[in-house]
């Protein structure tokens, strides 16, 4: 039975390598069992490396197209760009860029909430990362066809 | 089938030597960007991305490999190595450079208030605008599939823990400036106190550096000149200074001492007077008695020394009146009776 992972709990003894060929042979539960216990552990140590490494999987989980999932990425991601320290500019503004992209696609795919906030976030993002958004966008939407 | 691994297993991961405090979930830090992510191409043939692209091991690079900014933790790990001992016991201190002095520039250095605070708040990364958007669009897709929210939950528990801080670190820098005066304010008084200095009470001023007499107390000398009523200034009251200064041998000691030299000098000299006419007496009285006394020397006076004559002048002395009848005519002789006749 797959459990979840719950980011309330203890991630001290969280170890990723357990769950890695599961996730790499596209098993959605080991994706968002690294993810969201990566994200736990990140923030237990304020670690921006784990936590750009759970957002690795978010984005491998969310690939799948559950809303959840892409719900999660969206979090995770707003929790790396808070880990990262205020030098790291080009690091905000790419996460900026990656999280108004994912936005935005939402937005177009009729999520309400998505819609709602997409104008606020573009408003409060540099002109920076709303340009590299657009590239972003259109990296993602290319499936290579 | 996956199972999250028990809290009562050992941990590989914690145990593992991290030489970094923050390693990441996988324990290693990629360096190297992303080389498999396409980007629209320009005109020129080259990516059109208008700033560096970040990599999943921290840090942003550039297009060309190199590096734009540092992974977290590169700064506060490097900075140690940059000056290894300059900075050693110096921690919130400006410009440690050599001090000279006993002291060793620590009364004269201001400890920098401001860099503690701002090492003790740390990094106040405050989350934007649209991270709190971003995560509220994350917790509300995650709730949909049963997920529990976290994103904004964290957020906000990252402000209040960074605003805690900064209570905290603002509390215990205020906390010891408040020592600092105190314990300013407690040398000045203490510096500032009066103490005596003989007679006189003398005050420092801490920020002057100078001292000044509050109470000028007179000395003993002083009062004893007073109190024979002398003018201050005058010759007698500093030789009535020197009197009680000099005891013994001050100048009126030394007045007295002469008087009572010539005092006992002329007791003596008139004792000495007085013995010699005792003396003097008692001679003449040895004198008159030694002449009425009738002794061998008047019995048998002694025989005439002279040179002259003894016809001419010497008295011949007869017992009987026989005797004087048998002296030839002219001689002068003394009788029994002491009477000097001529025969």
């Amino acid at each position: 039975m797959t459990t979840r992972a719950n980011t309330g709990e203890r991630s001290g003894s969280f170890n990723p390598f357990r769950y890695l060929s599961a996730a790499a042979a596209g098993d959605i539960e080991a994706q968002r069992t690294i993810a969201e216990r990566g994200i736990a552990h990140a923030v237990e140590h304020c670690d921006v490396l784990a936590a750009m490494d759970a957002a690795v999987f978010a984005r491998l989980a969310a690939a799948h197209g559950m809303r959840d999932d892409q719900g999660r990425l969206l979090s995770i991601l707003a929790i790396v760009g808070d880990l990262a320290t205020e030098d790291e500019v080009d690091l905000r503004e790419s996460l900026a860029a990656e999280s108004l992209a994912l936005i935005s696609l939402l937005a177009d795919d009729g999520e309400e909430c998505a819609d709602q906030f997409l104008l606020s976030i573009a408003e409060h993002s540099t002109p920076t990362a709303v340009e590299l958004s657009k590239h972003l966008r259109a990296a993602m939407l290319d499936k290579g066809e | 089938m996956y199972q999250l691994a028990q809290s009562a297993q050992p941990d590989p991961m914690l145990a593992a030597p991290f030489r970094r405090a923050k390693p990441g979930l996988f324990g290693s830090r990629r360096k190297s960007p992303s080389k498999y992510l396409e980007l629209p191409k320009g005109q020129d043939g080259q990516p059109v991305v208008p700033g560096p692209i970040s990599g999943f091991g921290g840090g942003t690079w550039n297009l060309d490999g190199s590096q734009a900014t540092a992974p977290d933790g590169a700064s506060a790990m490097a900075q140690p190595s940059a000056q290894p001992s300059q900075n050693a016991g110096n921690f919130g201190m400006d410009n440690p450079a050599p001090s000279t002095g006993p002291l060793g520039g620590s009364m004269r250095q201001p400890f920098d208030y401001e860099r503690a605070l701002e090492v003790l708040r740390g990094d106040q990364r405050k989350p934007k605008a649209w991270q709190y958007a971003l995560a509220a669009v994350g917790d509300a897709l995650a709730m949909n599939s049963g997920y529990r929210p976290y994103a904004v939950q964290n957020l906000t528990a990252a402000r209040n823990e960074q605003a805690q801080r900064q209570r905290e670190a603002a509390a215990q820098v205020l906390g010891w400036q408040y020592n600092d005066y105190a314990r300013n304010q407690e040398a000045d008084l203490r510096a500032a106190a009066p103490f005596s200095s003989g007679r006189d009470r003398v005050q420092f001023d801490p920020a002057t550096g100078q001292s000044r007499i509050i109470y000028d107390g007179a000395e003993d000398f002083q009062t004893y000149a007073d109190e024979l009523g002398l003018e201050p200034g005058s010759e007698e009251y500093f030789k009535a200074v020197e009197d009680y200064v000099l005891r013994s041998a001050g100048p009126s000691a030394y007045e007295r001492d002469v008087q009572l030299d010539d005092h006992r000098t002329g007791n003596d000299a008139e004792l000495e007077r007085i013995r010699n006419g005792f003396r003097v007496g008692l001679e003449q009285l040895r004198q008159t008695n030694r002449r009425g006394m009738v002794d061998y020397r008047n019995a048998n006076p002694a025989p005439p020394r002279s040179r002259r004559k003894a016809s001419s002048n010497s008295v011949v002395t007869v017992k009987t009146p026989a005797e004087a009848e048998r002296l030839p005519k002219g001689t002068r002789y003394r009788g029994p009776d002491g009477v000097v006749r001529e025969r």
